[in-house]
């Protein structure tokens, strides 16, 4: 039971108590999904203990990888990833330009492409989010 | 022994917003996620919102707060379908506490949803929770220079509400500036400026809406 109670049963509003595991930051989301991909992966290899694990994570993403290694030492205390060094890799934000195709560094966060100045660009670098690989033994 | 990964870290959750988008889409529900910072006027453009659209189409709000239920509260009046989540001490919204609430809802009697975010610059634009928009609210009170500060938030937006025009002359916030930078980092971002306390810019925020819900025409429009 979460601190409020419904007001009423027939009333327009209902009370949805989501308890999280007292998460705090995106950091420790991301460092619980992480563990899971983890270990799921390392059990179906049968491996014993996870020691490094690398990440990959882009630059618009916001992570700060003192955070995350610190949420994911928090979270996996008690598992087979306890202690792994977390090896944080930033990438940075890379854009294309749809007009003319060019692929650039986006610096400052500045959408415009530096050939044609054009600003219909996608990034096709910064929002990675990625577990690449890991050393188990 | 190196075991190879390469899976994206938030992929359960995407999975579960699309999920919940499906949801969503099979019953024509218009879905926004609305974001800002604390205080910048989310659940205060809600309430404008249902003054204005509740007749004209039928909308339900997911709220989500970290502790408290008073945003809930404030719209009991309006008699619409109104969930709260309480995140516990969660500063953002996924997609498994939307799918939670989405099940709460009856979507069959929903044309628009609107999801208040946790007030939060940084973590809500991280996770996908099913919306066909993210919508930032960014209000004069603030800085001009938050676009470059919180690219991430701007840049997954569809559309920017500058709000608190109504304050603008005895603030120190440049509106250019703030134009400049979000476009800077975003350059198809749609932009509106408001105030909920003049009502300015409202009427180009209902057919922001509008064009873009269905409304079936059986309902009721009275």
């Amino acid at each position: 039971m979460g601190p409020l109670a419904p007001q009423s049963d027939n009333g327009p509003i209902r009370y949805t108590h989501y308890l999280t595991k007292g998460l705090i930051m995106h950091e420790m989301s991301i460092a619980q999904s992480l563990l899971d991909i983890v270990t799921s992966e390392a059990s179906r290899h049968n491996a014993k203990k996870v020691v490094r694990i690398r990440v990959r994570a882009g630059e618009l993403r916001g992570i700060v990888p003192a955070h995350l290694n610190h949420f994911f030492q928090f979270v996996s205390k008690d598992s087979i990833a306890a202690g792994a060094e977390l090896d944080i890799e930033i990438l940075p934000v890379k854009a294309r330009c749809n007009p003319c195709d060019t692929i650039f560094d986006v610096e400052d966060f500045n959408y415009q492409c530096p050939q044609c100045k054009d600003k219909d660009v996608e990034t096709v670098q910064g929002l990675e989010l990625m577990v690449q690989d890991f050393e188990a033994c | 022994m190196k075991i190879k990964v390469m899976d994206d870290i938030l992929r359960a959750n995407d999975a579960i917003a699309r999920d919940n988008r499906n949801r969503l889409d099979e019953h024509g529900v218009f879905t926004i996620n609305l974001m800002s910072s604390p205080g910048a006027g989310k659940t205060t453009l809600i309430e404008k919102t249902l003054d204005r659209l509740g007749m004209r189409c039928r909308v339900g709000v997911i709220e989500g707060d970290i502790e408290t239920s008073r945003d809930a509260e404030r719209l009991e009046g309006y008699g619409i379908q109104v969930i709260q989540l309480q995140t516990g001490s969660s500063c953002h919204l996924d997609a498994n506490m939307v799918s939670q609430a989405l099940g709460e809802l009856d979507l069959k009697k929903l044309d628009l949803l609107i999801i208040e975010n946790v007030g939060n610059l940084v973590c809500p634009a991280e996770f996908k929770i099913g919306e066909d928009h993210k919508v930032v609210v960014l209000s004069v009170t603030e800085g001009d220079e938050k676009p470059l500060k919180y690219p991430l938030m701007f840049r997954e937006s569809s559309l920017l509400l500058i709000n608190k025009m109504d304050l603008v002359e005895h603030t120190n916030f440049n509106i250019q500036e703030a134009r400049q930078n979000a476009l800077k980092v975003n350059p198809q971002l749609e932009i509106i400026e408001i105030s909920c306390t003049d009502d300015q810019g409202l009427e180009e925020w209902d057919r922001w809406l509008l064009n873009r819900i269905t409304v079936p025409s059986d309902t009721p429009t009275t």
